[in-house]
């Protein structure tokens, strides 16, 4: 069953075609990679679909619903949530109060009876904390939960920035680029873990460079260049598609 | 700062212990002036702090002031209305201004707003002055004394009890928004808007509701203030003011969001009376205190006594 489907949608900066005459679709539970050249519009991608930037033309599709029209935090309230290229952190909080912004989105309490901090509010905190431990154990950031995130090493930062994103507690998750910079150790960590939230029933669309862990972690792979599709398939079909090789090494010297 | 923490509780009592007696401390009926000027200016201050958290910079906090003050020093004036409905209805007025200005201008970006709401500070003072209806240039005078059954706000004193109360309400007020949710979520907008968003914080939404927050309360002291001195002019209210005020916020130290402005208002205040600088020198000293405050205290006087960063309380 088709959770997300991306509809003819095209993304154009002036006379640029970052995204051009998209159709994607997106399975529930499935890991999807999205691959390419720099340049190619993964990034652009991920905001059309998390609501940052608007389609010029053509629609996004989620859970059956029209979403084309929804702003940001509105699509996080149905579920998407994405992380940044860039690492994107609340600096000057520790690693636990990042996690627990995270959970945001989930409170049922309105702004009143949080104003008040009705019994029920503190209850919804209590539930907050909880799942922050959690995410914190999860993400195997239990031990560093009282650093800011200024001070924290590349790695970790890059882990804090999926943990929040996680503490949404979304259907679909947006990865872009998580394992970017990163040294093989924490590679490995890494895709255990998005191994693992797709365990948890969250539908994964992994944008990223290093071919190798798309290749072993993803069940399909979309390949884009110039904003376009150039290619879909499972990895062994991508490994051996002769439009992709082209893309990333340039035409074969005669 | 966690009052768990038994040296901290101390503090408070002892820090609260002065604020109960200290106009029985400070015998000089000027100097309790000079403080209850600043007290009703750090209220103005403390939204002005709510403001920054959110990444919203004005200088209109004076010009919000001067709304509670006008539309309390008129209601009182032309139509006979009792203080205490005055209080209500310039902090509401206050904020309905604040509304339609930040619902209007929010969204077009800081550097717009600024600008705008250095507009509204201009505008306020001139309009004012040239609507006789509201007094014109020489303002309103002849404001009644707030007061409780028999007993009528005259003294010096008296005034700094009714003060320290505004102070103590708009303290719980804003700290019940902060240590809520609404608070995580304007601290996290003013960290990154991008990232608060994608944990589903309506920035806008919540960044007009700090905006209102922040301008009710100074109209409820623009009210206090209007019937406390019980004579306004428009250039009290001037964008000089409003300058002063964020300065004050600076000088007192911008991460601590109650404490700070009100130790900022009351430096602004008090050391140009101790000094007794002439009027036409005070900008020279307070210029002066910007560029000490700028080159020896960063965090304003509070980051320097207390390493506590006071961010997300």
């Amino acid at each position: 069953m088709a959770l997300l489907k991306v509809k003819k949608a095209s993304k154009y900066f002036g006379g640029l075609g970052a995204i051009d005459n998209l159709d994607l679709e997106i399975d529930e539970s499935e890991i999807r990679g999205i691959i390419g050249p720099n340049g190619a519009g993964k990034t652009t991608l991920i905001n059309l679909i998390s609501g940052f930037y608007v389609p010029t033309k053509g629609s996004i599709i989620f859970n059956k619903e029209d979403i084309t029209d929804l702003s940001i935090h509105a699509r996080v309230k149905k579920g998407i949530a994405r992380t940044f290229q860039l690492t994107n952190l609340f600096m000057d909080a520790t690693v636990y109060d990042n996690v627990f912004l995270g959970y945001h989105k989930n409170y049922q309490a309105g702004p009143v009876r949080q104003f008040l901090h009705t019994s029920m509010s503190k209850r919804e905190r209590e539930i907050c904390s909880q799942w922050t431990m959690e995410v914190l154990k999860f993400m195997g950031l239990t031990s560093i939960r009282d650093k800011l995130a200024r001070n924290l090493p590349f790695g970790h930062q890059r882990a804090l920035g999926v943990g929040i994103a996680l503490a949404t507690r979304p259907t679909l998750l947006l990865l872009d680029e998580p394992i970017a910079g990163m040294n093989n150790e924490e590679i490995v960590i890494m895709t255990e873990l998005i191994r693992r939230m797709r365990g948890s029933g969250i539908t994964v669309l992994l944008v990223e460079h290093h071919v190798s862990a798309v290749m072993s972690l993803c069940g399909r792979i979309t390949v884009l260049d110039f904003g376009k599709k150039i290619a879909e398939g499972s990895p062994e079909e991508i490994r051996n598609d002769e439009k992709v090789i082209e893309a990333y090494l340039g035409c074969e010297e005669e | 700062m966690p009052l768990s923490n038994y040296g901290n509780r101390i503090i408070v009592i002892i820090v609260g212990l002065i604020l109960l007696f200290l106009p029985f401390i400070i015998r000089s009926q000027h100097w309790i002036y000079v403080i209850n000027i600043a007290g009703l200016e750090s209220v103005v201050v403390i939204g002005f702090v709510l403001q920054y958290r959110v990444r919203l910079i004005s200088f209109c906090a004076a010009t919000f002031w001067g709304i509670g003050a006008y539309i309390s020093g008129l209601l009182s004036t032309a139509y006979d209305v009792n203080f205490w409905f005055c209080l209500v209805f310039s902090g509401l007025g206050a904020a309905l201004v604040a509304f339609v200005l930040g619902a209007l201008v929010i969204r077009a970006g800081w550097v717009t707003f600024l600008m705008i709401s250095i507009v509204i500070a201009e505008v306020f003072v001139e309009a004012l002055g040239h609507i006789q209806g509201l007094g014109g240039w020489d303002g309103i005078s002849k404001i009644p004394r707030p007061a409780i059954g028999s007993f009528v706000f005259v003294t010096h004193t008296s005034y700094y009890y009714l003060i320290l109360a505004l102070i103590i309400i708009c303290v719980v007020i804003f700290y019940a928004f902060y240590k809520s949710p609404i608070g995580k979520a304007w601290v996290a907008i003013g960290q990154s808007s991008e990232l608060a968003a994608s944990v589903g914080v309506n920035v806008f939404r919540y960044r007009l509701a700090a905006y209102v927050v922040a301008c009710f309360t100074a109209g409820l002291s623009g009210s206090l203030y209007a019937h406390y001195s019980t004579y306004i002019v428009p250039s009290t209210f001037q964008l000089v003011r409003s300058l002063y005020m964020s300065i004050s916020a600076v000088i007192g130290g911008l991460n601590f969001v109650v404490a700070g402005p009100i130790v900022g208002a009351v430096v602004m205040k008090a050391l140009p009376e101790l000094f007794r600088i002439a009027d036409k020198y005070e900008p020279i000293l307070v210029g002066a205190m910007i560029i000490v405050s700028a080159r020896f205290f960063r965090k304003g006087i509070l980051g320097l006594l207390s390493k506590y960063r006071g961010f997300l309380l």
